[in-house]
């Protein structure tokens, strides 16, 4: 712990006065003490009070453990061993885990994909919302109640107070969605934090969704940290971009800076295959290298067309290159 | 749910119940014409054609099979069971004297078996692989694997014998001993209702062993699946969500259980069932006098009626535990109870 603490702040800790969410160095990993996987390696990441927050990467990179690890709800076998957490000036790392559940649901909260199965089956969605209420707020069963169906009015689901007394399985994709995010933002939190939220809807219903989400986050004033893989939905709804692969940042900056002059190759490649020169089907070749199979160098350089010797022995420094925007990389 | 939904969906399964009965009844009916006759093994080998002729016609056996069957349905729906050929005595009469004493053991085996199976099955699924998962799963093989009357003979030689901690198997109390009032039949529970608090700790002594013996050896697939839908539940996306919104730790642990609990409800059911038809060993072993050497007795001298009574009663409590069961899985979760609608 002690290397750690004495480079507490993120490289990023830069972009603004005090981020509301600091990661700094974070590693995570799995499998034996003595022989473990990396699943973050050493990861940064800040998001600034009130901002949105992309993160974009391919399955596997590490998003959702990122996730996971600000909550402190890491998947048994899992653990983090290394880096700090800073969350509104307290280090999640090292908090007691009952002022750690204070913050889960009530402080930092999650929309997760699979909004249906993310719900107990056996209760009633309202009842489940007013449980996250009562838990956080300690106000009475009947305002809990009231609250709920107030939000889940304003989040669009037609009818309320009837829909309140349904089950998970009563919903469509969509509203149980919906009914997600009400649970997300009942106590009124800082941070939003939405694992995928539209990945597996439709088309017209993850417009739909994205549009709950983007004006409900705006409304009540928390920050939000959208993980996706899709750079559509990142670009639709961010101001900072961040791009995660294999566990590590390579590229973080404003939205309009990373997507549009990309500096990384990675983010590069990810924007030719969104956006593809014309009859062409754009692809990064290969694929994300397997957790704990990486060596010192750039996670990147085996799939990066620009690679050379210096890329594959030792992975670059996050480096400051225009205003408030990072990449890692060798050639910039 | 509104109550006209309950009385109907009880009034639906109350008929299916009735029907399965019937079917039950017409099988046994047919199968036990069809295995022999019973005037031979009554009279012996040595009676003339004169006499069996004469024993059949007062006993019916040579009208048609049709008239015997209507006549026997009919006893059925005003409670008759017909009387043995053996003992000339009503079989419900014997059926009453004998069930109360195999539904308490079943009744004990089964609380025993719930008792210990549910908690291990729920605590080592907390740590799939860990040292709780592995000696709970080497004690249920070991359950499974023993013959339930060899490891009642096992528990009399060390607790009766060796250690002096249970009584001899003797049956039910003391010999000699004065049962309770009867009541409901079980005398555990008709010494408890007389208030007869000596009777009740030394008829509970008795029971004791041959209920762990039925609680070890038939209730070990109660563990495992509740071992496996609790680990499920634990992995699954609603209790990682409960976790990251900060509800308490019992809270999250309730969420998981409730949720395993519907296959493990079907199972125990199922279990019981086993339980009280399946006795048989372990009542002659602990002298206990249930419905189990009485059935197969019954069998082996081609005694019509009670087979059929014994038969009957049988499939009528798998028909009442499954309903318990299931109305209580439908209270439980709403997706089941709405699949009957």
């Amino acid at each position: 712990m002690s290397a750690a603490q004495t480079q507490s702040r993120s490289v990023l800790a830069g972009i603004a006065d005090d981020p509301l969410l600091e990661i700094s160095g974070l590693v995570v990993e799995t499998g034996p003490a003595r022989r473990p996987i990396e699943l973050l390696r050493s990861i940064e990441l800040a998001i600034p009070k009130g901002a949105r927050v992309g993160v974009v990467g391919e399955s596997g990179s590490g998003k959702s453990m990122t996730a996971s690890a600000i909550l402190g709800v890491l998947p048994n076998g899992v653990r983090a061993r290394a880096g700090t957490i800073r969350f509104d000036g307290r280090d999640l790392m090292t908090l007691p885990e009952r002022e750690m559940r204070r913050i889960r649901g009530g402080e930092i909260s999650l929309v997760s994909q699979n909004a249906v199965a993310s719900l107990n089956p056996l209760m009633t969605v309202g009842a489940q919302i007013a449980k996250v209420c009562r838990e956080h707020t300690g106000v009475s069963k009947q305002e809990a109640w009231t609250r709920t169906v107030e939000l889940l009015d304003a989040l669009g689901i037609p009818e309320p107070d009837v829909r309140a007394r349904s089950y998970p399985h009563h919903f469509s994709g969509g509203m149980a969605q919906r009914v997600a995010i009400a649970m997300a933002l009942i106590c009124s939190p800082q941070l939003v934090i939405a694992d995928e939220p539209t990945t597996g809807l439709d088309a017209t219903i993850q417009a739909q969704v994205l549009e709950v989400i983007d004006g409900s986050v705006k409304a009540s004033g928390a920050a939000l940290l959208l993980i996706s893989h899709d750079l559509a939905v990142i670009r639709a709804m961010c101001d900072i971009v961040a791009v995660v692969y294999a566990g590590s940042l390579l590229e973080y900056g404003p939205a309009d800076e990373v997507l549009n002059r990309p500096l990384s190759p990675y983010t590069q490649g990810l924007i030719r295959c969104m956006d593809p020169p014309e009859g062409e089907i754009a692809f990064i070749p290969g694929r994300i290298p397997e957790p704990g199979t990486l060596g010192a160098g750039c996670p990147f350089a085996e799939r990066c067309d620009r690679a050379t010797d210096a890329c594959r022995a030792q992975q670059p420094a996050l480096r400051q290159l225009r205003p408030d925007h990072w990449v890692s990389c060798h050639h910039e | 749910m509104r109550r006209g939904f309950w009385l109907r969906y009880l009034g639906r399964r109350l008929l299916a119940a009735v029907l399965a009965l019937f079917g039950v009844a017409v099988i046994v009916f047919v199968v036990t014409r069809l295995l022999g006759d019973p005037v031979e093994l009554i009279l012996g080998q040595r009676a003339t054609p004169e006499q069996a002729a004469q024993l059949r016609a007062e006993l019916g056996y040579d009208d048609p099979l049709p008239q015997q069957f209507v006549r026997y349905i009919g006893d059925l729906v005003q409670g008759d069971l017909g009387v043995s050929n053996y003992t000339q005595r009503p079989v419900t009469d014997e059926i009453a004297d004998r069930f109360p004493a195999t539904l308490e053991l079943a009744l004990a085996g089964m609380l025993l078996g719930l008792l210990w199976t549910i908690p291990l099955g729920v605590i080592a699924a907390q740590r799939p692989g860990g040292w709780v998962d592995r000696v709970s799963r080497a004690v249920a093989e070991f359950g499974l694997a023993i013959p339930n009357f060899f490891f009642g003979l096992l528990l009399i030689l060390l607790f009766a014998y060796a250690l002096g901690w249970a009584p001899a198997p003797v049956g039910e109390l003391d010999i000699g001993a004065s049962p309770p009032p009867r009541v409901t039949g079980m005398v555990v529970v008709d010494a408890l209702l007389a208030g007869d608090l000596p009777t009740f700790w030394s008829a509970l002594k008795y029971l004791a062993l041959p209920a762990i013996t039925l609680a070890v050896t038939s209730c070990p697939p109660i563990l495992a699946l509740t071992r496996t839908s609790m680990i499920t539940a634990l992995r699954s996306d609603y209790v990682r969500s409960a976790r990251a919104f900060g509800l308490p730790p019992r809270t999250v642990r309730w969420y998981a259980l409730k949720n395993s609990l519907v296959p493990v409800l079907t199972m125990s059911a199922m279990t019981f069932g086993f339980l009280v038809g399946n006795t048989v060993l372990v009542e002659s072993v602990f002298s206990w006098p249930g419905m189990g050497l009485y059935s197969v007795q019954s069998m082996q001298r081609f005694d019509y009626a009670p087979v059929l009574g014994v038969v009957l009663l049988g499939s009528a409590i798998y028909i009442l535990v499954y309903l318990l069961a299931d109305l209580i899985s439908m209270a439980i979760d709403p997706r089941v109870r709405e699949g009957q609608t």
